[in-house]
């Protein structure tokens, strides 16, 4: 067993698993999970942790062919794809050249194509941009393989040690706030160099923009389900793309924490369990936030009997990387069973 | 291992809170861990039930093995590449299961797929490696073991064998081939020992 396998520790592969349920909704279209959709077969599952599609990408500064520095967060206005590369991976070769095309086609639409090399020496990287990458395409070195290794789901590729090379030929669509909305990892068995899955994703994706505006109660949805495994109630927060809440530690103390109550007869309610933060940066700062999907998990001393009406009533504030909305508390309400093999939930919008 | 246990456990917990999928019910309630690209006839020769590919390597020791000679033994044949972390990752399994399979006759041979010498140097210094180590540095063995249709959009066709797995049974005939399955990668190499047990015990 690899170091890296051993650093797991239960409760974060339960948890992990428990976002993973948390965020079926948002990945099963009519046709099933996106995984299993022709050519998105390496989409980035739940389970794998963060990042995922609806977090913001995270950010790297990187320098290009010319020795300037691009930051990835500067890009935001447009679409971004992005993908990594290393000259020496028999994949991401083949691929090169259909970035390029990719990169022309789209450039009207203003899209912009990033490559990330991973780890290549600088020498070795130069020549093989000069040889190979289109003018079209932002070139960027990550020598050290940091930015890379921020793209590193824990639960992708386990056995890699350097979690650098887990991103390594990936591909990512980034929306105009910055928010992940395609995460394909590689996969050799359906490996398809012209990128025809990503453009149809990315045709669909520019179609709807630009986004419309979300009411107030779309930007944050709320779903409650019992955990009877864990004798808990887990509180499901489904935060729209490009949008963030802060966590329930805010980094500063005039940001509204998120906070819920639970509240449900004859069950013994005990303290909220927030997973751990997303950082979001402002400017040079980075905060600490909720993106995407996220549970949070509320212990009861549930036992088996009927059905019983659960409220939650949640506080937060949900922003974009431009503006906030006002604080809000919502309400939501669902009559939760435990103690059967088949908890059933029937949930009762406020 | 505590948390082999208890992590599906939290996926059952997931599944059962999980309201009923409208859509698709048949299909698998999860995939399995580890999944495989196995070539087959459509995929072109070489395939299962071929005879694999004779060569002659040289091993890190300067001894030169072909593989013709090992008939009436079963043989695992991995082709590796430094550079590909797939194989890096496989290393450790692939060690484990020479250790194991040796006692009981078995040859586990690997063939480093056209490296410059300091990439086929760094593959056998970095690691453990119980195994002999064959140089083929122009990738025209690993070629020869390519069906034409395993990953059509890779334009480096010596490549496409890095990090598959075969065994080879007593009469030099192919039992188990598969293509790296990044999708689905299998560390453990779970499926190649199965499939030396089963081309044991047959």
């Amino acid at each position: 067993m690899s170091p890296n396998v051993r650093r797991f520790r239960p409760e974060i592969l339960s948890l992990l698993a428990l976002a993973a349920c948390a965020s079926s909704s948002a990945t099963m279209h009519a046709e099933g999970p996106l995984w299993e959709r022709p050519g998105l077969g390496g989409a980035v599952r739940p389970e794998m942790g963060a990042p995922q599609p609806g977090m913001m990408a995270p950010d790297f500064e990187l320098s290009g062919q010319d020795g300037a520095t691009t930051r990835l967060a500067s890009l935001r206005g447009g679409w971004v794809v992005l993908h990594f590369t290393a000259s020496w991976c028999p994949y991401c070769d083949a691929e090169v050249e259909h970035l390029g095309e990719m990169a022309r086609d789209y450039a009207p639409s203003g899209v912009r194509v990033v490559l990330v090399d991973v780890e290549d020496p600088e020498p070795v990287w130069s020549a093989y941009a000069a040889a190979h990458v289109a003018p079209e395409i932002l070139a960027l070195h990550d020598a050290s393989g940091a930015a890379a290794a921020s793209y590193a789901p824990p639960g992708a590729q386990p056995s890699f040690v350097d979690r650098a090379q887990v991103a390594l030929d990936a591909t990512l669509l980034v929306d105009p706030a910055g928010a992940i909305r395609l995460f394909l990892l590689p996969d050799s068995a359906h490996f398809d160099p012209t990128f025809r899955a990503v453009r149809a994703e990315l045709d669909r994706l520019l179609a709807d923009a630009p986004p419309r505006a979300l009411a107030p109660e779309d930007v944050v949805r709320v779903t409650l389900a019992p955990d009877p495994v864990h004798g808990a109630i887990a509180i499901r927060l489904h935060i729209a793309p490009g949008y963030h809440i802060m966590s329930d530690r805010p980094s500063a103390p005039e940001y509204i924490p998120t906070r819920v109550e639970l509240s449900a007869p004859d069950l013994d309610v005990g303290e909220a369990r927030y997973p751990a933060p997303v950082a979001f940066d402002v400017g040079e700062r980075s905060i600490a936030t909720f993106q995407g999907d996220t549970v949070i998990v509320v212990p009861v001393a549930a036992q088996a009997g009927a059905a019983r009406n659960v409220t939650a009533r949640i506080r937060y504030q949900a922003c974009t990387a431009t503006r906030c909305l006002f604080p809000t508390t919502r309400t939501t309400e669902a009559l939760l069973a435990f103690g059967t093999a088949q908890p059933t939930v029937a949930e009762k919008r406020p | 291992m505590r948390y082999a246990i208890l992590f599906p456990l939290a996926l059952a917990a997931c599944t059962a809170a999980s309201p009923p999928r409208a859509t698709n019910p048949t299909a698998p309630a999860a995939e399995p861990a580890t999944a495989s690209v196995v070539v087959t006839p459509e995929m072109g020769s070489p395939h299962p039930g071929d005879l694999a590919p004779d060569f002659e390597l040289r091993d890190q020791d300067g001894k030169t093995v072909r593989l013709s000679s090992l008939r009436g033994s079963v043989v695992v044949l991995a082709f590796v590449a430094s550079f590909c972390p797939f194989s890096a990752a496989a290393h450790p399994s692939l060690a484990r299961l020479t250790d194991e399979l040796a006692p009981r006759g078995v040859h586990v041979i690997a063939v480093d797929v056209a490296e410059p010498e300091d990439g086929y140097r760094s593959y056998i210094d970095g690691q453990r490696t119980p195994f002999p180590v064959l140089r083929d540095d122009d990738g025209r063995v690993g070629l020869s073991f390519v069906p034409d249709g395993a990953i059509p959009g890779m334009k480096n066709r010596k490549l496409v064998v890095v990090t598959s797995h075969l065994v080879i049974d007593r009469d030099g005939r192919i039992r188990f081939f598969t293509l790296l399955d990044t999708a689905h990668f299998d560390a453990g190499l779970v499926h190649l020992r199965d499939a030396v047990n089963a081309t044991l015990g047959s």
